[in-house]
C-alpha cells in the first residue's frame, strides 16, 4: 500500500517536471519539446535547455533537500514545528552565502561549503539550546526565530555595504529560481542527491532517535554520534538548497507534516516520500509563479509563504489544543 | 551474573553511587529499594550504558561491558526507563525497534524480528494496540507497550526502572507474575520498586540503597530481620501468613 503511494507520488513528480519544462512565459507544447531536444539550433532547444531544464531541476533537488531537512530535524529535535526556515538554518546558509558573495567566492562549490558551514553553525547553535539547557519545544522554536532576525539582518547590512554580495538580487531572500545558475546548481544537486540516498538507509535510525536519549542508548544507539550525522545531513541538505533557490521558507515544515499524514502509521518510507513531496510542491509553487502573471514573474518563496504560512498556524493552534 | 565492583557514578562532576558492590543473580528476580535520590535509577542506567561509570567495573557474564559494544550490550541487557517521551509513532514500530540491536546497516527488519512483536504484544495482551499510535495510549497501554519493546529485545537481562508507575492494581498484580515467569523462562529481571509490599512479597533478592551506597543484598528474609527497610523509611515492616505489611513508625 506505502509501495502504491510512493509510485503514485513519483508520476506525480514526471507530470509536474513535464509541466515545469512546458509552462512559462512562452508555452511549449510536449511534441516541441520532444523535438528541442534533438534539434540542433532552435529557439525552443535555447529556452529548455538553458532556461526550463536547470529551473526544474532546481525546483526539484532545493524542493527534495529542504524538505527531508525538515523532516530530520523535526525528528531529531522532537518538534513537528521544526524546519530550517523557522529554526534560522536557511538564514545561517544564506548569511554565509552572501558573506562569500561579498568577498568575492562564488564557484559552485564553495557556495554549496558556505552554505552548509552556516547552516551547521545555526543547527549547532540550536541543538545546543535545546540540549544543554532542556529548553521547552516552544522556546527552541523562539530561539530559532530570533537567530532569524538577528541573521537576517547581518545579512541585510551585508548587501547594502557591498551590493555585489546579493547575486539574486531580493529572490535570494525569499527564495526564487528565476535566475538559477548551472555553476551553482550542478555541485549542489550531486551533494543533495548523496545526503537524500543516505538519508533513506536511516529511517529507523532517526524513528529511535525520536524515542529519546535513554531508549535509544539502550538500544544500542551511538546517540551522540547519530545526531551529529542527522546535523551534519539535515546542515548539508538545507545549505545545498539555500546556495541556489535562496531563502526559500516552508518546504520544510509543510513537507514532512503533510507525509507524515499521508503515511499514517508506516513510516518506512517517511525521507523518500518526504523527497518527492518537497521536489512536487516547489515544481508545482514556481510553475503558478510564473505563469500567475505572465509574462511577469513572483518569487516562488512568495507562493510558498501564502501556503506554508496558514498551514503554521494551523499547527501552531492545533498544538495548542492538544 | 551481572557484577559489580566498587561502582561510583553519576551526572557531571558528582558521583551520585559511592562504591557500589553488588551482584545480580542468573534466572533470579532482583528488587532494588531505597528513597527517592539514593542512587536506584543511576545505578540501572550505568548498568545499561546510559551514564558512563567514573570507576569501577560491570562485568556481565565474566565479560567486562566496558570491553562491549553499544549494540551487543544491548543484546544482553534491556532497560526500561522511569520518564519515557510519547514518540509519535505506531505501537507495532516501536516494539519492532526492540529488534534494533540485532540489525545491521542498512537496517531492515526481517520475519523473525515481526515474530518476536507479535509474541511481545501478545505476552503482554496488546495485540490489539498494535495498529495504534503510542500518542493515543493511555499512561498503562503506553507503559504494557514499552514493555512489549524490551520483551522483543530478546535480552537476558531486563531492567525496569518503576514499570508498575501509571498501572492500576490488577495490571500491577499481572505484570509482576509476568517479572517471575520471565525468571522460570532463563531471565534475569532486575526491577526497581517503591511499592514494599509488592516489592518483599516477590523478589527473590532484595538490594536495599541509601544515600549512593549499598546498605543490604541477600534475601527477603534476610532483609526482613535485619530491620534495614524499617530503618530506612522510618517505617514498620510485619510478615502475617505470607502477607507483607507495611504501615508508619508511630
Amino acid at each position: 500500500m506505502k509501495k502504491h503511494i510512493v509510485l503514485l507520488s513519483l508520476l506525480l513528480l514526471i507530470l509536474t517536471i513535464l509541466l515545469s519544462l512546458m509552462i512559462g512565459s512562452v508555452v511549449i507544447s510536449p511534441i516541441k519539446l520532444f523535438e528541442s531536444i534533438f534539434s540542433s539550433d532552435s529557439f525552443e532547444r535555447y529556452i529548455f535547455f538553458y532556461s526550463r531544464l536547470p529551473r526544474t531541476i532546481a525546483c526539484v533537488f532545493a524542493g527534495g533537500a529542504l524538505a527531508v531537512a525538515g523532516a530530520i530535524l523535526q525528528s531529531v529535535l522532537a518538534n513537528n514545528l521544526a524546519a530550517p526556515g523557522i529554526i534560522g538554518v536557511n538564514s545561517g546558509a544564506g548569511l554565509a552565502v552572501t558573506l562569500s558573495c561579498a568577498i568575492g567566492v562564488s564557484s559552485g562549490l564553495m557556495m554549496s561549503l558556505s552554505a552548509f558551514i552556516g547552516a551547521i553553525i545555526t543547527s549547532l547553535f540550536i541543538m545546543v539550546i535545546s540540549a544543554r539547557l532542556r529548553a521547552s519545544r516552544t522556546t527552541v522554536l523562539l530561539c530559532g526565530v530570533s537567530m532569524n532576525y538577528i541573521l537576517g539582518a547581518l545579512s541585510d547590512t551585508l548587501v547594502n555595504l557591498v551590493p555585489s554580495a546579493s547575486m539574486n538580487g531580493s529572490d535570494f531572500f525569499v527564495g526564487g529560481f528565476s535566475s538559477v545558475s548551472a555553476i551553482r546548481l550542478y555541485p549542489a544537486t550531486i551533494i543533495i542527491f548523496i545526503a537524500i540516498a543516505l538519508a533513506c538507509t536511516l529511517t529507523n535510525e532517526l524513528e529511535i532517535l525520536s524515542l529519546g536519549d535513554d531508549e535509544a542508548i539502550s538500544l544500542g544507539v551511538n546517540v551522540k554520534r547519530l545526531r551529529a550525522l542527522f546535523i551534519i545531513l539535515s546542515s548539508l541538505l538545507a545549505g545545498s538548497a539555500v546556495s541556489f533557490a535562496g531563502l526559500l521558507g516552508f518546504v520544510g515544515l509543510l513537507v514532512p507534516n503533510a507525509t507524515r499524514r499521508i503515511l499514517k502509521r508506516d513510516r518506512r518510507y517517511y525521507i523518500l516520500l518526504s523527497a518527492i513531496l518537497g521536489g512536487i510542491i516547489v515544481t508545482l509553487c514556481d510553475i503558478i509563479a510564473r505563469s500567475l502573471f505572465r509574462p511577469y514573474e513572483l518569487a516562488v518563496g512568495i507562493i510558498m509563504s501564502l501556503l506554508g504560512g496558514p498551514v503554521f498556524l494551523y499547527l501552531v493552534l492545533k498544538r495548542r489544543r492538544a | 551474573m551481572i557484577a559489580i565492583k566498587d561502582l561510583y557514578s553519576g551526572y557531571g562532576d558528582d558521583d551520585i553511587l559511592k562504591g557500589v558492590s553488588l551482584n545480580i543473580l542468573n534466572n533470579k528476580l532482583t528488587v532494588i529499594a531505597g528513597p527517592n535520590g539514593c542512587g536506584k535509577s543511576t545505578l540501572l542506567k550505568t548498568i545499561s550504558g546510559i551514564i558512563k561509570k567514573t570507576s569501577g567495573s560491570i562485568f556481565i557474564d565474566d565479560i567486562d561491558l566496558s570491553n562491549i559494544s553499544p549494540l551487543d550490550r544491548a543484546k544482553r541487557i534491556a532497560y526500561l526507563s522511569q520518564n519515557r517521551s510519547v514518540p509519535d509513532i505506531a505501537v507495532k514500530n516501536l516494539v519492532l525497534h526492540g529488534r534494533f540491536p540485532y540489525l545491521s546497516y542498512p537496517r531492515r527488519y526481517r520475519a523473525e524480528d515481526r515474530e518476536a512483536v507479535d509474541m511481545a504484544l501478545e505476552r503482554m495482551g496488546i495485540e490489539g494496540l498494535r495498529d495504534k499510535m503510542v500518542s493515543e495510549l493511555s499512561g498503562g497501554e503506553r507503559q504494557k507497550v514499552y514493555i512489549a519493546m524490551a520483551l522483543a529485545q530478546g535480552s537476558d537481562y531486563l531492567l525496569l526502572d518503576e514499570p508498575t508507575t501509571f498501572l492500576d492494581i490488577s495490571h500491577q498484580f499481572q505484570l509482576l507474575d509476568l517479572a517471575k515467569e520471565l525468571c522460570s523462562e532463563n531471565k534475569s529481571v532486575v526491577m526497581v520498586l517503591h511499592n514494599l509490599e509488592s516489592a518483599l512479597s516477590i523478589a527473590d533478592s532484595f538490594i536495599l540503597m541509601d544515600k549512593g551506597r549499598l546498605l543490604f543484598e541477600g534475601s527477603v528474609d534476610d532483609v526482613y530481620s535485619s530491620k534495614l527497610i524499617d530503618k530506612v523509611f522510618n517505617v514498620e515492616i510485619k510478615k502475617e501468613s505470607d502477607h507483607w505489611w507495611c504501615k508508619k513508625k508511630l
